[in-house]
C-alpha cells in the first residue's frame, strides 16, 4: 500500500510543480510582450479608467517583476483569472467555463467515437487474414491521419452543407434557439473525431500486432484454444494497456483541436472564444484559457494514471513475488 | 533418477509419433528463408521418453514445434514429409484434427515462464482453459481440477497460486504453472521445449524433478528438448541429436553417452566432461570439426 | 526462440574462425535496409513527388504571376487562363498557391531539421549518459504534453507577434522533445548492447563510442521521426496561419484557408487547392516515415 501512496504523492506533486511551471512561462511571455505590463495584459482595446485600475489593482502591475509574478501565480491559484477586456468585463474565468459545455459537447463524442472506432478498425487491421483489409484501414488511417482537421471540416461544410444541404454549416443551434441542435452535432464531431481515430487506429493495430507476437500467444495456442478466443481472450486485453494511456493523451489534443474545429463550424466553446481574443488581442482572456486547458489536461493525466493503475494487474500487486516454497 | 520404459500394447504396435523425411522451412526477413529441419526421422512410442539434444539453432525447437502443431502461421512457412500421430498423418489434415491434438493430446511446455504466462490473466484461468470443457463443465469442478494439476506440478499453496497473476511468482513457481498447464488436458505427449534453461541452478533440479515424477505418474510420453546434455541424459530412454537441423546420431542414451558415434557427439560429450571435469581441459568444438560437419551437411541429399 | 534458432541456424553451418565483430554486420544490415526502402513502389512515387514541390516551392515563384496584383476578375472557378481560378479580391490564385508553398514548406522542413540536430544531441546524450541531462529532458518533454505546442505557439506568437522565424523557432522548440524521446529510448537500448559495453571495457572514450556506434544505429529512427516532424509542423503551421497568427504579407496555405474560410459557399476552390497542398504534402511525408520505419524494423509477415 505503501509504494502506491508514495506513487501517487509523487504524481500529485510534479503535476502541481508542471502546473507551476507552466503558468511561470505564460508570465515569462508575458513579460517579453511589448509595452508595458498594464499594456501587454489589456493589449490595444480602448477601456475605461476604472477597467484599468482594475487590473492593476488586481495584478499589482506597478509594482517590481518578481512581485508582480507572485501576484499572478497566486491569483491564478486561487482562481483569479483577470478580467475580460471587450466581453462586458466578465470574470475570465466564468467566462471561460461559460464556453466550456459547448466545447465538451464536440470533444467528449469525438473521443468516444474516436477511441473505440480506433480499437475495432485496429484490432481488424491487425489480426485479418485479408492483407487487402489490413492495407486499406492503414490507408484510411495514413490519409486521415496526413489531413489537416480545419480543412477537412470545410471540405465536409462544402460537400454536405452547401451542395447537398444536408447539415447546417455553422453554430450550433437555430437561430435564436439555446442548447444544441442535434444536426449542428454532426459535422463538427466528425471533423474533431477523424484525426484522432486515425491516430487511435494506427496505434491500436500496432499495439495488437505487437501482442500477438507474445510469447503467451504460444501458450494460448497450445492449448488448442479457437483464433477467436485467443485474440479476445489474450490478445486484446495486453494490446488494450497502452490503449489507455494513448486515450488520456488523446483528450489533450482533442481539447486543443477545439480552438481550430470551432472556428470552422463557428461553434461557440472555448476555442472560439480563444480565437477571438487572439484577433481581439485580448490577452488577459488569451492566457486564461490556456491555462484552464492546461489544468484539465494534468487532471485528466492524474485520472490516466489512476485508470492505468487499476487496470493493469502488474501494478495492482498489493503482496510482494512470493518464493519458492514448495519441494517436488 | 532412472526412467522406465513402459512396454504396454502399444509398444509393439504404432508409435505415438513418427516424424519422417521432415523438412520445415521458416522465413527470417523480407526475402529470406532458412531451412531449419531437414529430412528428420524421429520416433516416439507410447510411454517413451525421448530427448533431443542440440545447440542454439539445430533447429531442435522447432521439430518440437512441428510436432504439436505450434510453428508460426505464416503462409512463408512451408513443412514437408509426414508427420504421423498415432498412425494419423497430420501433414495436409485440416485445422480441426491439429486443434484436437492440441486439445487434447499434446501438451506443450516452453522455456521462459515469465513470457509465456498471459500477464494480465489470473493463473487458475490459465490452467483452466488447459482443460477440455466436456471434461469438467461447473466453474467449481473446474477449480477443484487446477489446484489438483498445480498440486500435482508441485505447488503446494494451491489455492493462493492459483488467484494470483504470474509476476507474483518466482521463475520455478512460473514454470510449475506451465507445467500444470500441460498436464490439466491429461495429454498423451508432453513436450518439454529447454523447460529449465531459464531458471537457476538450484531451481532447475527441483523441477526436473516434478516434470520426471509428472511424467511417470500420467504415464505420458515425454520429448525433452534441451542443449543441456546432462539433463537430457539423466531422464530420457532414448536420445537425439541435431544439428543445423539434421539429425546426425540416435540410439538408447545410455548407449549413445557411453559410445558416441558421430563426431559431433563425441565433440559435444567432450565439451560436457570438461566442464564437470576439473582435470580435462575446457573444450569447444574446433573450427576444422565445423568445417567438416558444414560440408556433411550442405552435401547430404 | 524461434528467431533466434533461425538466426543462430543461419550462422552455424558456415566455418568461423575468428569471432565476427558486431558492428560490421550491423551496417551491412543497415545498407541492406536502405536499398529496400528505396525498392518500394511507394518510396519511388513520393519522394519524386516531394521534390516536385520543393522545386515548385523554390523556383515556381519565378515563373508565375504575381500573388498580390489584384488585377483580375474576382472569384473566377478554376479553368482557362487561371488555373486555380482568382480570390475575392481577384488575384491570381496559383500564384498565391505557389507562394504559400514556400513558406509552407520551409517552416516544415527548418522545423525538422532543427528538431532533428537537438534532438539527436540531447537525446542521445540523455540515452547515452543518462543523470541530468536525462532528467531535464524528460521534464521538458512531460511540460510540452501537458501544454500543447499548437496553443503555446498561439500564445506566443499572439504576445510577440507572427513572424515566419519566430513560428519556427516556437514550434523548434515545442516539437524537439518528442524527437529526443525516441532518440533516447534508442540510445539507451543501443548503450546496453554487446557490442558498446566491450567497446567500453576496451577503454574507448565515450564521445568515441558515440560517434562511432551509438550514433550511426542512431540515425534511422531519427530519420523516422524527423520525417513525421516534417509532416506534423506543416499541419501544425497551418493551423496557426488558419487562426491568422503568420505574415500576413506572406501568407502560407493554412492562411490562404482563413482567408476562404468566408467563401465556402461561392468559391470552393479557395479552400480546396491548399487544402489539398497540404494534404498530399503530408501524407507524402508520413508514408515514407512509415516506409522507412517498415524498411528498418521488419516485423517477418505477421506470425502466430
Amino acid at each position: 500500500m505503501n509504494a502506491r501512496l508514495i506513487h501517487y504523492g509523487r504524481l500529485l506533486l510534479s503535476s502541481f510543480l508542471l502546473f507551476i511551471a507552466v503558468i511561470t512561462v505564460l508570465f515569462f511571455l508575458l513579460e517579453l510582450a511589448p509595452g508595458d505590463p498594464a499594456q501587454a495584459m489589456i493589449g490595444d482595446m480602448p477601456v475605461s479608467e476604472q477597467f484599468r485600475e482594475k487590473v492593476i489593482a488586481s495584478f499589482g502591475l506597478d509594482k517590481p517583476v518578481w512581485q508582480r509574478y507572485f501576484i499572478y501565480l497566486g491569483n491564478v491559484l486561487t482562481g483569479n483569472l483577470g478580467y475580460s477586456v471587450t466581453t462586458a468585463e466578465e470574470p475570465v474565468l466564468d467566462l471561460i467555463l461559460s464556453r466550456a459545455g459547448a466545447t465538451l459537447a464536440l470533444a467528449l463524442p469525438a473521443f468516444l467515437i474516436s477511441t473505440i472506432g480506433g480499437i475495432l478498425l485496429g484490432s481488424i487491421a491487425a489480426r485479418t487474414r485479408r492483407p487487402w483489409l489490413d492495407s486499406g484501414i492503414s490507408g484510411l488511417a495514413v490519409g486521415l491521419f496526413s489531413v489537416p482537421n480545419f480543412w477537412f471540416g470545410m471540405l465536409l461544410i462544402m460537400v454536405f452543407s452547401v451542395s447537398l444541404g444536408w447539415f447546417p454549416p455553422q453554430g450550433k443551434s437555430a437561430y435564436g434557439q439555446s442548447g444544441i441542435g442535434l444536426q449542428y452535432l454532426v459535422l463538427p464531431v466528425i471533423t474533431m473525431a477523424t484525426t484522432e481515430l486515425a491516430y487511435k487506429t494506427r496505434i491500436m493495430r500496432s499495439s495488437m500486432i505487437e501482442s500477438l507476437s507474445q510469447d503467451f500467444i504460444d501458450t494460448a495456442r497450445s492449448k488448442g484454444l479457437s483464433s477467436r478466443r485467443i485474440l479476445w481472450g489474450h490478445a486484446l486485453p495486453n494490446a488494450l494497456l497502452p490503449m489507455v494511456t494513448i486515450s488520456g493523451y488523446s483528450l489533450g489534443t482533442v481539447l486543443a483541436g477545439s480552438v481550430l474545429v470551432e472556428r470552422v463550424f463557428g461553434w461557440p466553446g472555448m476555442g472560439l472564444l480563444f480565437v477571438e481574443a487572439i484577433y481581439r488581442k485580448n490577452n488577459i482572456l488569451v492566457l486564461g484559457v490556456v491555462i484552464v486547458l492546461t489544468a484539465t489536461i494534468i487532471v485528466v493525466n492524474i485520472l490516466t494514471d489512476i485508470v492505468y493503475g487499476l487496470v493493469d494487474p502488474r501494478l495492482r500487486a498489493r503482496v510482494s513475488p512470493k518464493h519458492e516454497v514448495t519441494a517436488a | 533418477m532412472s526412467s522406465q520404459v513402459e512396454t504396454t500394447e502399444h509398444a509393439a504396435g504404432t508409435p505415438l509419433v513418427e516424424l519422417e523425411n521432415l523438412r520445415v522451412v521458416l522465413p527470417t526477413g523480407d526475402r529470406s528463408e532458412v531451412e531449419a529441419v531437414r529430412r528428420v526421422d524421429l520416433v516416439v512410442r507410447h510411454g517413451e521418453r525421448v530427448g533431443i539434444v542440440g545447440e542454439s539453432g539445430s533447429g531442435k525447437s522447432v521439430t518440437g514445434r512441428a510436432i504439436a502443431g505450434l510453428l508460426p502461421t505464416s503462409p512463408r512457412v512451408r513443412v514437408s514429409g509426414s508427420i504421423r500421430f498415432d498412425g494419423r498423418e497430420m501433414i495436409g489434415a485440416p485445422d480441426t484434427a491439429w486443434d484436437t491434438i492440441r486439445r487434447e493430446h499434446v501438451g506443450m511446455i516452453f522455456q521462459d515462464p515469465l513470457t509465456f504466462l498471459n500477464p494480465t490473466m489470473r493463473i487458475w484461468r490459465q490452467v483452466a482453459e488447459s482443460i477440455p470443457r466436456e471434461r469438467e463443465g461447473s466453474e467449481a469442478a473446474r477449480r477443484q481440477a487446477v489446484h489438483r494439476f498445480l498440486r500435482q506440478a508441485g505447488l503446494d499453496d494451491a489455492e493462493q497460486v492459483a488467484m494470483g497473476f504470474p509476476h507474483e511468482l518466482s521463475g520455478g513457481m512460473r514454470q510449475r504453472v506451465l507445467i500444470a498447464i500441460a498436464i490439466a488436458k491429461l495429454p498423451s505427449l508432453i513436450i518439454a521445449d529447454e523447460p529449465t534453461t531459464a531458471l537457476d541452478a538450484t531451481v532447475q533440479k527441483r523441477v526436473l524433478q516434478t516434470l520426471d515424477d509428472t511424467v511417470s505418474e500420467l504415464r505420458t510420453s515425454l520429448i525433452l528438448i534441451s542443449h543441456d546434455l546432462a539433463v537430457v541424459s539423466r531422464m530420457t530412454d532414448r536420445i537425439y541429436v541435431m544439428y543445423a537441423g539434421r539429425m546426425v546420431e540416435e540410439g538408447p542414451t545410455a548407449q549413445v553417452m557411453r559410445e558416441p558415434r558421430h563426431p559431433y557427439t563425441q565433440a559435444l560429450l567432450r565439451s560436457v566432461r570438461s566442464l564437470i571435469d576439473p582435470d580435462t581441459e575446457l573444450y569447444s568444438i574446433p573450427p576444422s570439426l565445423r568445417r567438416e560437419l558444414a560440408a556433411e551437411v550442405r552435401d547430404a541429399p | 526462440m524461434t528467431q533466434q534458432d533461425i538466426s543462430a541456424g543461419l550462422k552455424a553451418p558456415l566455418p568461423k574462425a575468428e569471432p565476427v565483430a558486431a558492428s560490421p554486420q550491423r551496417s551491412a544490415g543497415r545498407h541492406a535496409a536502405w536499398w529496400a526502402f528505396a525498392r518500394k513502389p511507394s518510396t519511388l512515387v513520393l519522394v519524386p513527388l516531394l521534390l516536385a514541390f520543393v522545386l515548385v516551392a523554390v523556383f515556381g515563384p519565378m515563373f508565375v504571376g504575381s500573388p498580390r496584383a489584384a488585377a483580375f476578375p474576382r472569384l473566377l472557378p478554376p479553368g482557362g487562363e487561371f488555373l486555380l481560378g482568382t480570390d475575392m479580391l481577384g488575384r491570381d490564385y496559383l500564384a498565391r498557391v505557389v507562394h504559400g508553398g514556400r513558406i509552407s514548406l520551409l517552416v516544415g522542413f527548418s522545423v525538422a531539421v532543427l528538431c532533428m540536430t537537438f534532438g539527436l544531441v540531447v537525446g542521445g546524450l540523455a540515452g547515452y549518459y543518462g543523470g541530468i541531462i536525462d532528467l531535464v529532458m524528460v521534464k521538458v518533454a512531460e511540460f510540452f504534453q501537458v501544454l500543447p505546442g499548437l496553443v503555446l505557439a498561439i500564445v506566443a506568437a499572439a504576445l510577440l507577434g507572427s513572424n515566419v522565424l519566430l513560428i519556427v523557432a516556437i514550434l523548434a522548440v515545442t516539437m524537439w522533445p518528442g524527437v529526443a524521446r525516441l532518440v533516447r529510448a534508442e540510445a539507451m537500448r543501443i548503450s546496453q548492447l554487446g557490442y558498446v559495453e566491450s567497446a567500453r571495457a576496451a577503454g574507448f572514450s565515450g564521445l568515441r563510442i558515440l560517434w562511432s556506434d551509438v550514433i550511426p544505429n542512431l540515425m534511422p529512427p531519427v530519420l523516422v521521426a524527423t520525417t513525421m516532424t516534417v509532416g506534423r509542423a506543416i499541419l501544425i503551421e497551418s493551423g496557426l496561419a488558419y487562426i491568422g497568427i503568420g505574415d500576413p504579407g506572406n501568407p502560407s496555405w493554412g492562411a490562404l484557408l482563413n482567408s476562404a474560410q468566408s467563401y465556402m459557399r461561392d468559391g470552393w476552390w479557395l479552400a480546396l487547392f491548399p487544402g489539398l497542398c497540404i494534404f498530399v504534402v503530408v501524407l507524402a511525408v508520413n508514408i515514407l516515415g512509415d516506409s522507412l520505419n517498415d524498411s528498418f524494423n521488419p516485423t517477418v509477415g505477421r506470425v502466430k
